[in-house]
C-alpha cells in the first residue's frame, strides 16, 4: 500500500516535470557566485523554492554575456539574480521578487554628500560597472561624468583612492564585497545618505519552456509560504548582512 | 665496399686532391658565411628584441596604467603575463602609487645584469592639464633567447651548407673522375703500351664536340708527337742499317790490313834478316878491305833503322788493331833490371857512345812484381835507346822505386839523361805520332817518330802512366816517368 501511494506521487511529479531545470546566473556576489554557499542568494533561493515545489533544478553560474547572449539562449530554463526589465519581459516570465536591495552611493570618508537627485551628481566623477543596470534615469545619465570599471571592487578602491568621487552599487553588494575582498577599504569608505534606486531581486524563466507558468505559479506560491513562515529570511540572512 | 668507393672516383687521386682543396676552401667560406648570416640576423633579432620596449611605450603603457587607474587588477596581470611571455623579457616590475606591487621573471638571474632596461612611469592625465602618477613598470630585457637561438641557427646552417659542400664535393668528385681522369689514365696507358709494334691512334671514349677542349688538344698532340717518332725512328732504322753495314766493311778492310802487315812482316823480316845476316858477316869478314867494310857496317845500319822502323810500324798497327794482348805475371824486377843495364850497355856500344850507363835499383823493392814484363821492357827499352840516342856525353840513369798512387802501391821507372833535352815548346806533344822534338833530329838520329806515341799507348794498356817528368834534378836534362799503378805486389813463398 505505502510502495504503491510511494509511485503514485511519483509519477505526478514527473508529470509536471519531464526534464531538470537548468537554473544559471552570473557571478554576482552575494546574490550569485561560484564560490558563495549555495552559489548565492539568488540560485540558493531558487533551488530550495523550487525544489520544495516538486521540481528537479541544477544551478550553474556563468558569465553574464553567457547568460545573456544569443547564442546561449535556450541553453538555460531560468535565469537567476536579475533585476526587472521589461525589455526581457518579451522572452521571460519574472517570478515575484524574493528580495529587496537598495541601490547607494559611496563616497571616501569624511566627505558628506547626501543624494537628492541625478542631475545633482553632474559635478562629480562616478565609477559605474561595465554593462551594470543601477536605475534608469541613472543609466541613461549621459551627461554624468561616468568611469566604466569592471568590478565593484575597482570602484569601490577608485573612490578611496579618490581617483573618482563616487561609485554606487547594491549596498549588499559593496558590503559583500569590502568583507570579503578588501577589509581595509571599510574604514576609507561610507554610504552617503540618500538611496537612488531600490531593486527587487527576481527570477525568471524562459517562456518557451513548457510549463514556464505553472513553475513561475509553483515558485510564488511556495516562496510565499516560506515567507510566511519565516524560512526565507532565514535563508536570505545566510547571504547578506543587514 | 672498395668498388663503390671506386666507382664513384675515391681511387682518383688527382680528383681526391682537388676534393680535399675543395672541401677546405667550401668550409671556410662556409664558416665565413655563415657568421655572416648569423651575424647579420643577431643584430637583427637583437633589434626586434629591444623594439618589444618601443611597444611597451607605444601600446601597453597605456592600458597598463588605465587598468592601474581603476584598480583593474585582472587586467594588469593579463598585460604582465603578455609582457613576460616575451622569451627576450628578463623581469618586469610594476609598482602602484596605492601601494600594490607585481613581478614577472626572475630578478636575481641574467636580470641583474640586463642587456637593456626601460623604466616608465604610468601617469594618468586628469582634467586641468593635471595628472597622477599611478605606477612605475620597469621592463629588463636580456638576449641570452636571442644568443641562444643564433647558435642554433649558426649549427644548423653551417651544417647544413657543410653537408651541401660534402655533397657538392663527391658529385664534382665522380664528374672529375668521369670526364677527366678517367681521360688521362687512358692517355697514360697509351703513351705506356706505345711501341713500333702498337701504332694504335689514341682515341678517348668521349661525345665530339665542335669545339676543342684541353683534352681534345692533348690527344692531338699526342697524335702528331707519335707521327713525328715514327718518322724518326725509320730514319734512325735506315742509319743504324746503313751504318752496320759500314762496320762490316770496316771490320772487313780492318781484317785484309792486318793479314797485309802480318803478311808483310814474315815476307819482309826473312830476307831483312838474311840481309843483315850477311853485311854482319861481310864486316866481320877478316879478307876484305876496308873500303868494302865500312860499305858493310854503313848497310847494316839501314838495316838495323829499316827493322826498327817496320817493327815500329807493326806495333802501331796493333794497338791501333786493338790486338796487344797484356800478359800480367810475377816478376823478378831485380833480374829483369839487370837485363835492361846489359841491354843498354849493348846499346851504348853499338851507338859507339862514351856515356855512362848506371843502374839505381831501390833496396825495398819487393822481390816480385805484377806486371807485364814484355811490354814494360819495350817501353823501358825505347826510353833507354832515345836517352843513348840524344845523349853525347855524361850519362844515362834508369832508377826504379817504390811509390805510392791514390793510396795504392805503385812503381816508379825513371830514364833520365843528360842529352840534349827537350824544348819546351815539345814537351806538350812529345809522345804525339811522328813526333821528334826537333825535325832536324830525325835526319841526324833517325826513327819514325812513333817510339814515344807506342810506349805511351803500351803503358795505358797496362794501365800505367808514361810522363816527362819536369821535375830536372841531379844534372839531368831529360827525365822520362813510367808509373806502374796498382801493381798487385807478389810476397815470396815461404
Amino acid at each position: 500500500m505505502f510502495v504503491a501511494l510511494w509511485v503514485t506521487l511519483c509519477g505526478v511529479t514527473a508529470t509536471a516535470q519531464t526534464a531538470p531545470l537548468l537554473a544559471a546566473a552570473d557571478e554576482w556576489p552575494p546574490f550569485s557566485g561560484v564560490d558563495l554557499p549555495g552559489q548565492g542568494m539568488s540560485l540558493d533561493v531558487i533551488h530550495t523554492v523550487l525544489t520544495e515545489a516538486g521540481y528537479d533544478v541544477t544551478t550553474r553560474v556563468v558569465p553574464w554575456a553567457r547568460l545573456m547572449g544569443d547564442a546561449d539562449i535556450g541553453q538555460f530554463d531560468i535565469i537567476g539574480s536579475l533585476f526587472a526589465d521589461p525589455e526581457l519581459e518579451e522572452y521571460l516570465i519574472y517570478s515575484d521578487p524574493f528580495f529587496l536591495t537598495e541601490v547607494r552611493l559611496v563616497q571616501p570618508v569624511g566627505e558628506t554628500y547626501a543624494f537628492t537627485t541625478v542631475a545633482d551628481l553632474r559635478p562629480f566623477s562616478i565609477a559605474v560597472g561595465d554593462g551594470f543596470l543601477y536605475e534608469d534615469e541613472f543609466d541613461r545619465a549621459t551627461y554624468l561624468e561616468k568611469h566604466v570599471v569592471t568590478t565593484t571592487l575597482q570602484a569601490i578602491q577608485m573612490v578611496a583612492a579618490g581617483r573618482v568621487d563616487l561609485t554606487l552599487d547594491s549596498v549588499d553588494v559593496v558590503r559583500h564585497t569590502i568583507t570579503h575582498d578588501d577589509p581595509n577599504l571599510k574604514d576609507r569608505v561610507t554610504f552617503a545618505d540618500g538611496v537612488l534606486a531600490r531593486q527587487d531581486i527576481h527570477m525568471a524563466i524562459r517562456r518557451d519552456v513548457e510549463g514556464s507558468q505553472e513553475i513561475v505559479d509553483a515558485f510564488n506560491a511556495t516562496l510565499a509560504k516560506m515567507r510566511r513562515d519565516g524560512r526565507l529570511e532565514t535563508l536570505l540572512m545566510r547571504h547578506v548582512q543587514r | 665496399m672498395i668498388a663503390t668507393l671506386r666507382a664513384i672516383g675515391f681511387d682518383n687521386r688527382l680528383g681526391l686532391r682537388l676534393v680535399i682543396a675543395s672541401l677546405i676552401v667550401g668550409s671556410v667560406l662556409s664558416v665565413l658565411s655563415t657568421s655572416a648570416q648569423l651575424g647579420a640576423s643577431y643584430f637583427r633579432q637583437r633589434t626586434d628584441a629591444t623594439l618589444v620596449l618601443s611597444r611597451i611605450e607605444d601600446t601597453l603603457a597605456s592600458p597598463l596604467e588605465q587598468a592601474v587607474w581603476t584598480f583593474n587588477f585582472d587586467q594588469v596581470d593579463v598585460i604582465l603575463d603578455g609582457l613576460a611571455a616575451d622569451p627576450n623579457i628578463a623581469f618586469v616590475e610594476l609598482q602602484s602609487s596605492t601601494g600594490q606591487s607585481w613581478t614577472r621573471g626572475d630578478p636575481d638571474e641574467q636580470a641583474a645584469t640586463p642587456d637593456d632596461q626601460r623604466v616608465y612611469e604610468l601617469v594618468h592625465k586628469l582634467d586641468n592639464n593635471r595628472s597622477e602618477l599611478v605606477g612605475v613598470l620597469d621592463v629588463r630585457l636580456s638576449l641570452d633567447a636571442v644568443r641562444a637561438r643564433v647558435w642554433a641557427e649558426f649549427w644548423t646552417t653551417f651544417l647544413t651548407n657543410l653537408a651541401k659542400a660534402y655533397i657538392a664535393a663527391i658529385a664534382l668528385l665522380f664528374l672529375v673522375g668521369h670526364m677527366v681522369s678517367r681521360h688521362l689514365r687512358k692517355i697514360a696507358d697509351h703513351v705506356d703500351n706505345t711501341n713500333a709494334d702498337n701504332t694504335n691512334a689514341l682515341r678517348l671514349d668521349r661525345a665530339g664536340s665542335e669545339k676543342t677542349d684541353d683534352l681534345d688538344r692533348i690527344v692531338d698532340a699526342i697524335d702528331r708527337f707519335e707521327c713525328r717518332t715514327r718518322e724518326q725512328m725509320d730514319a734512325l732504322g735506315n742509319e743504324i742499317i746503313d751504318r752496320k753495314q759500314a762496320e762490316a766493311e770496316a771490320r772487313q778492310a780492318l781484317s785484309i790490313r792486318s793479314q797485309f802487315l802480318a803478311t808483310m812482316s814474315h815476307e819482309i823480316r826473312t830476307p831483312l834478316n838474311a840481309i843483315m845476316g850477311f853485311l854482319h858477316l861481310i864486316a866481320t869478314y877478316k879478307d876484305i878491305d876496308d873500303k868494302p867494310r865500312v860499305y858493310a857496317e854503313t848497310a847494316t845500319k839501314a838495316s838495323h833503322q829499316l827493322m826498327s822502323l817496320m817493327n815500329n810500324s807493326l806495333d802501331m798497327s796493333r794497338i791501333e788493331a786493338d790486338a796487344v794482348e797484356i800478359k800480367m805475371t810475377p816478376t823478378d824486377i831485380h833480374s829483369l833490371a839487370k837485363d835492361w843495364h846489359q841491354s843498354a850497355e849493348g846499346m851504348r856500344h853499338m851507338r859507339d857512345k862514351n856515356i855512362k850507363i848506371t843502374l839505381d835499383v831501390a833496396r825495398d823493392l819487393p822481390p816480385l812484381i805484377n806486371m807485364d814484363a814484355s811490354h814494360v821492357t819495350q817501353i823501358v827499352s825505347n826510353l833507354v835507346d832515345n836517352a843513348i840516342k840524344f845523349t853525347d856525353a855524361g850519362e844515362v840513369d834508369i832508377a826504379i822505386k817504390n811509390a805510392t798512387s791514390d793510396g795504392n802501391p805503385a812503381i816508379d821507372i825513371r830514364v833520365s839523361d843528360t842529352g840534349n833535352g827537350i824544348p819546351e815548346d815539345a814537351r806538350a806533344r812529345i809522345f804525339e805520332r811522328f813526333t821528334q822534338a826537333d825535325s832536324g833530329m830525325l835526319r841526324a838520329h833517325g826513327g819514325s817518330g812513333l817510339g814515344l806515341a807506342i810506349c805511351s799507348e803500351l803503358a795505358r794498356l797496362m794501365g800505367a802512366t808514361l810522363t816527362l817528368d819536369d821535375r830536372i834534378r841531379d844534372g839531368f836534362t831529360t827525365v822520362f816517368l813510367l808509373r806502374l799503378e796498382n801493381v798487385a805486389l807478389v810476397d815470396l813463398p815461404t
